[in-house]
């Protein structure tokens, strides 16, 4: 089965850019929001980083002009999903409202129509429970910024059907990416590494075993790691690192997984990194 | 200890010690390679670099200690350096030296490693060579594993775990490790380059203070047929010679 059209769910830091890389794959493309002011500033990102990559002469003007015209916008959901191949769904990450959101996409969407959804945390599977299509179901988790970063992880439930897994693939593929097949499960394979590898890594600070200096410049100095896990964890934000711990903790059960004292003392501080001006290290 | 470190005995062979004997020998310091402590009287730094058990290296160096002067530095590069010290007069001198020389560039990265009584004079003269000789110096508490051994083999374990559950594939995690998460290398690439013994050896000695590290049963058997990574062929991925 082709793609030729997708509606993207969700205009906000990864809808808009999800939606972007969709046009520039060839894709047609409904970007919808709750809100029309939503929708707007979305599009008006697309348009800024496009602008961008023209200045930048890594796209012609007249691509560029083909790029934004593919593009729609609206606050619809029929509007956006009634002639869409695919679905991907980039909304806040609550279950439920998933869950009402992806119940009327699947009233107002054809039958032929793929679902996936960005989630990063919750379960492909409970997010498919609520449609009548779990085989046309599947996980397509991309990672910030989407223009930029080439992996994508295609989670697969175990109704997912093998030639939607297939379409999607190849789709991924027709945008320039590599992805990777892995089967629904918690933090799938990109989230649960990092948090085993954050955990341990702040946990030796935990335990004064070396400052947190001294860990990360071993990170980078030993093997090239181009940056440390407390640098990484200011960049992504003390108080998202810690909702990540906690949610694979839950899920898996296990010690390896469970938040290191500094990260939630740090969160108890207020001290969430980067955007506070404050994290492990301290910023202008 | 009062003055710098001029003379440096390294107990051990093959290419670490090659390459630590190169490092430091760029510095001035002079460095002088035996296969064990006699002729190396008159070092201000001894460094074992042999792959021996802890009671190995600690006679070793217990024999170096006897002939070098009092002052001397005595340099571990394995783990249990309090342990090691326990059995050596002035046990303040007993230090770890662990060397990474980075795969990607030409860069080393050395974890000086204090033991319970390694004194901070014995800690600074080995910075101070350290630092002399280009490389970059951390200063780590002695735990099984230190550091990049110990985190890298913590997510090793895990991505053998994923994989051998069917999570997903080995080319794929490590592809997603590499492009997702930025890592130079993913965690089979790194497990293969490493060697399988390697990573099995940090995580069996960690989890015998902390049961949750035990290797997992995948990295156990694939040790136990000699499936090593790069230095035998065949790993998570083959090398054909």
């Amino acid at each position: 089965m082709e793609i030729k059209t997708v509606a993207v769910l969700g205009s906000g830091t990864m809808g808009h850019a999800i939606a972007q890389v969709c046009a520039q794959g060839g894709c047609r493309v409904f970007l919808i929001d709750i809100k029309e002011e939503l929708v707007r500033n979305g599009l008006a990102r697309i348009k800024k980083f496009i602008q961008g990559s023209v200045e930048r002469k890594k796209m012609s003007a007249e691509e560029a002009e083909q790029v934004l015209s593919r593009i729609k916008t609206t606050t619809e959901i029929k509007t956006a999903v009634q002639d869409a191949d695919l679905v991907i769904e980039a909304i806040v990450e609550e279950l439920k409202i998933k869950h009402d959101t992806w119940r009327q996409v699947d009233e107002a969407a054809p039958g032929r129509t793929i679902f996936a959804t960005n989630t990063s945390y919750l379960s492909v599977t409970e997010i498919a429970s609520v449609t009548r299509r779990p085989d046309k179901f599947l996980g397509m988790h991309w990672f910030n910024p989407p223009q930029i970063m080439r992996g994508i992880e295609v989670v697969h439930t175990e109704k997912t059907s093998p030639e939607v897994r297939e379409t999607v693939l190849a789709l991924c593929r027709q945008f320039g990416k590599e992805p990777a097949v892995c089967k629904d499960s918690p933090g799938f394979i990109a989230n649960r590494l990092l948090g085993v590898c954050r955990a341990e890594s702040l946990k030796l600070y935990d335990r004064q075993v070396a400052s947190f200096q001294d860990i990360d410049t071993a990170f980078k100095a030993g093997y090239n790691f181009r940056m440390g896990q407390f640098e990484l964890a200011d960049l992504v934000g003390l108080d998202v690192a810690l909702i990540g711990a906690r949610t694979l903790y839950q899920e898996l059960g296990r010690e390896a997984f469970s938040p290191a004292r500094c990260l939630v003392m740090k969160n108890r501080a207020g001290d969430f990194g980067r955007k506070t001006g404050r994290g492990f290290y301290e910023y202008q | 200890m009062e003055t710098a470190i001029r003379r440096v005995g390294l107990i051990g062979e093959g290419d670490t010690a090659e390459r630590v004997a190169g490092l430091l020998a760029a510095t001035g310091v002079r460095v002088a390679a035996a296969k064990n402590a006699a002729g190396l009287a008159d070092a201000d730094l001894i460094i074992e670099l042999l792959e021996g058990d802890r009671q190995e290296r600690a006679k070793v160096l217990g024999e170096a200690a006897a002939g070098v002067n009092p002052g001397a530095v005595l340099a571990t590069s394995g783990p249990g350096v309090t342990e090691i010290a326990a059995s050596i007069p002035g046990p303040g001198r007993v230090i770890g030296l662990h060397f990474t020389f980075n795969p990607f560039e030409d860069k080393c990265l050395v974890q000086l490693v204090t033991g319970l009584e390694t004194t901070a004079e014995t800690l600074t003269a080995c910075r101070e060579l350290v630092e002399k000789a280009g490389a970059v110096a951390v200063t780590v508490k002695d735990l099984p594993g230190l550091t990049m051994d110990r985190i890298l083999a913590s997510v090793i374990n895990e991505a053998a775990e994923m994989y051998d559950t069917g999570i997903a594939g080995i080319e794929d995690i490590d592809r997603v490790t590499r492009l997702c998460l930025n890592w130079p290398m993913g965690p089979f690439q790194f497990a293969d380059a490493l060697g399988i013994d390697h990573v099995v050896a940090t995580l069996e000695a960690i989890a015998a203070d902390e049961p949750r590290y035990a290797p997992c049963r995948l990295l156990r058997q694939m040790s136990a047929a000699g499936r090593l990574g790069k230095k035998s062929g065949q790993g998570f991925y083959s090398y054909p010679r």
